[in-house]
């Protein structure tokens, strides 16, 4: 007998009666969405810029981004280099995307569709667009917006990377990006 | 050594055991005030533990739905009966891909306390693998040669010059400097490197959703995807128990783990692995290991539930005021102490009796174990067991003899009084293990007894 069956059917013995499933509905606050995902997004070392729309951010990013030396994207609409599979992007230092789900209660962004996965991570920075009419309240909103979606890959990204190993001091930019931006859009 | 012993070693230091103290109760604090911050909390807390309970019921299901979907996706699906069987699975699978695809006999591992359960670093070691914890308490704790003392932070019991000095000595950083930032950096360098070289990560798996196959893992600093989105091959090692029904219950978890942890609204990075990217092989490792046993036993099925947040650690006044360490098991605290006798009586006898039983630890648990109830249940086993020790065994059977016969107790009472009123010196004193910390009271002229028959007779 394989470990397989022997596992599951220890299991099957030793499990108890079938307990049922709890039905649950926690509803969010839904006032001014875009302002307390700011909020806790700056609380947890994000950061937020309120733009109007992607061509104000094209312009935001030309402004702001050219002294960085290496930028990339999978926004083709911004004028920077795009993000293509199997590229080597260890020394990238800018990398914008977007999401279409943001969550307020944690300041948390939905990624997902990337070219190349490690982007998000291994950038020095973080740029994501985010449209205001995205964001809902809490993770219950957020799982029942991608509850069918078929990713192979998707992560929630709160803000930069972290640690506070050493003393319990908080220190921005641990493996991941140092820093995370947020560009709010009103449409 | 035992707990009591180990952690008598630990309180040496009492100005080290305070700071210890004081920091695991400030991060409690700080899970305090995130959990305040949500109106439906406690309703949230049952939700989980019903969520759990139900997954334990019917885990056999979860578990074949699980493998098939995984399979569906693309993911080789491993069953591990025990600990050894999880090493040498991950071993077979290292080598067989070393053999196609020739490369560094070097692995990245972001945190597992499922491998820390199973020994796995040594294990791959000897066989000639090198493991490289990438989670920067856990790096320090391996360039220290040391076991992690938390499952969540592993290197609360290291103050920054001390890490500032192991820094020194193994990655080169300036003698004397402690600042967290500085010393983070030289980790982050150090890290990137093996990050970009190496092409076998391992991770473990937070939560693993039975209807999609998919693998949650939290982390906060980004090293677990750094390790695996770099890789052409990605094990994450799992416990069965991690399993959750369906996606939308990640909604009920991920509001409590990090608020239940640190105090964070939600932890950095929460990935969600489905299926493997082009050119990269993705295997998963389902490991009982005790699991099954822990099952059956109806008392303490409901330590299943876990999700190894580590707030009953942060709040247990034992556990601040002994290390982990004094633990000597992969998961220490509380839960671990309701955990590790399932594996082995013998060797984990001590640590039910590591606690004041305050209830604590079941007040801060986001899925409701009744941790505090099953470590007096775990007491009741093991002394049946015959896992206590003699002086204790004696003791216990003299106070019976004593309580049971009712002019035994009241002479003993009598001859007792007696003593500690005209010869304290008797008792106070250091052969009398309730004397070390405290005063012993003043003793009564007259039992409760005699004073109440007193009282009659006044009538």
């Amino acid at each position: 007998m394989s470990s397989r069956d022997k596992i599951l059917q220890k299991v099957r013995e030793n499990q108890p009666a079938y307990s049922a499933l709890p039905v649950f509905d926690f509803a969010g606050r839904d006032n001014d969405l875009p302002t307390r995902f700011e909020t806790v997004l700056k609380s947890i070392g994000g950061e937020t810029v309120r733009l109007k729309n992607l061509e104000a951010v094209r312009e935001y990013l030309q402004l702001h981004a050219s002294e960085q030396v290496k930028v990339i994207t999978d926004v083709p609409e911004l004028g920077f280099p795009i993000l293509v599979g199997n590229q080597s992007l260890h020394d990238v230092d800018l990398f914008i995307t977007t999401s279409r789900l943001g969550v307020a209660e944690n300041g948390a962004c939905w990624i997902e569709n990337l070219q190349e996965r490690v982007a998000p991570f291994i950038t020095q920075h973080l740029v994501i667009i985010l449209k205001n009419q995205y964001i809902v309240s809490t993770m219950h909103h957020a799982y029942e917006i991608i509850s069918d979606t078929d990713y192979d890959f998707g992560v929630f990204i709160a803000g930069p990377s972290k640690t506070a190993d050493i003393e319990q001091s908080l220190v921005l930019g641990a493996h991941g990006a140092r820093s995370c931006t947020v560009l709010l859009l009103e449409e | 050594m035992n707990h009591a012993k180990a952690a008598l070693k630990f309180n040496k230091d009492f100005e080290r055991t305070t700071w210890h103290d004081q920091t695991l109760w400030m991060v409690r604090q700080k899970r305090d005030r995130a959990a305040m911050t949500i109106d439906e909390w406690e309703n949230l807390r049952n939700t989980a533990s019903d969520i759990k309970r139900n997954v334990i019921s019917n885990l056999a299901n979860y578990l074949e739905q699980f493998e098939q979907q995984a399979l569906g996706n693309g993911v080789k699906v491993h069953w591990a009966a025990d600990a050894q069987e999880h090493n040498q699975i991950v071993y077979d699978i290292v080598n067989k891909h070393l053999q196609n695809k020739p490369g560094l006999k070097s692995i990245v591992k972001s945190k597992s306390m499922l491998t820390e359960e199973c020994h796995l670093n040594p294990f791959l070691q000897e066989k000639g693998i090198e493991v490289i914890d990438t989670d920067l308490g856990e790096r320090i704790v391996q360039l220290a040669q040391e076991p992690p003392s938390h499952i969540v932070m592993p290197c609360i019991h290291w103050k920054k010059e001390e890490i500032g000095e192991l820094f020194h000595q193994h990655l080169g950083t300036e003698k004397g400097n402690k600042d967290p930032q500085y010393l983070t950096e030289a980790a982050r360098q150090h890290l990137r490197d093996k990050f970009l070289t190496h092409k076998i990560a391992i991770t473990g798996v937070n939560f693993a959703v039975a209807a999609t196959g998919e693998m949650v893992v939290c982390t906060n600093e980004g090293n677990a995807d750094m390790g695996a989105h770099l890789s052409d091959l990605h094990i994450a090692c799992m416990g069965m128990e991690k399993l959750i029904p369906e996606r939308k219950h990640l909604g009920v978890f991920l509001r409590l783990l990090a608020r239940s942890a640190t105090g964070q609204p939600i932890t950095t990075y929460s990935s969600h692995f489905r299926k493997p990217k082009a050119g990269q092989e993705m295997h998963v490792i389902i490991v009982d290991n005790g699991r099954s046993t822990q099952l059956g036993r109806e008392d303490f099925r409901g330590s299943l539930k876990c999700i190894r947040c580590g707030a009953c650690m942060n709040t247990c006044p034992v556990y601040r005021r002994s290390g982990g360490h004094s633990y000597h098991n992969a998961v220490a605290g509380p839960i671990g102490s309701i955990l590790a006798p399932n594996i082995d009586m013998a060797k984990n006898a001590d640590l039910p009796f590591a606690s004041t039983l305050c209830g604590s630890c079941s007040n801060v648990c986001p899925v409701k174990i009744d941790i505090h109830q099953q470590l007096y249940k775990w007491r009741q086993v093991l002394v049946k067991e015959g896992h206590t020790t003699l002086g204790k065994t004696i003791m216990m059977q003299g106070m019976s003899q004593v309580m049971a016969k009712p002019a035994v107790f009241k002479f003993t009472g009598k001859v007792g009084r007696m003593f500690m009123r005209n010869w304290p010196g008797l008792m106070n004193n250091s052969l009398n293990p309730w004397y070390i910390h405290r005063e012993m009271p003043e003793a009564p002229k007259q039992s409760f007894k005699e004073w109440y028959q007193d009282q009659q007779k006044k009538q």
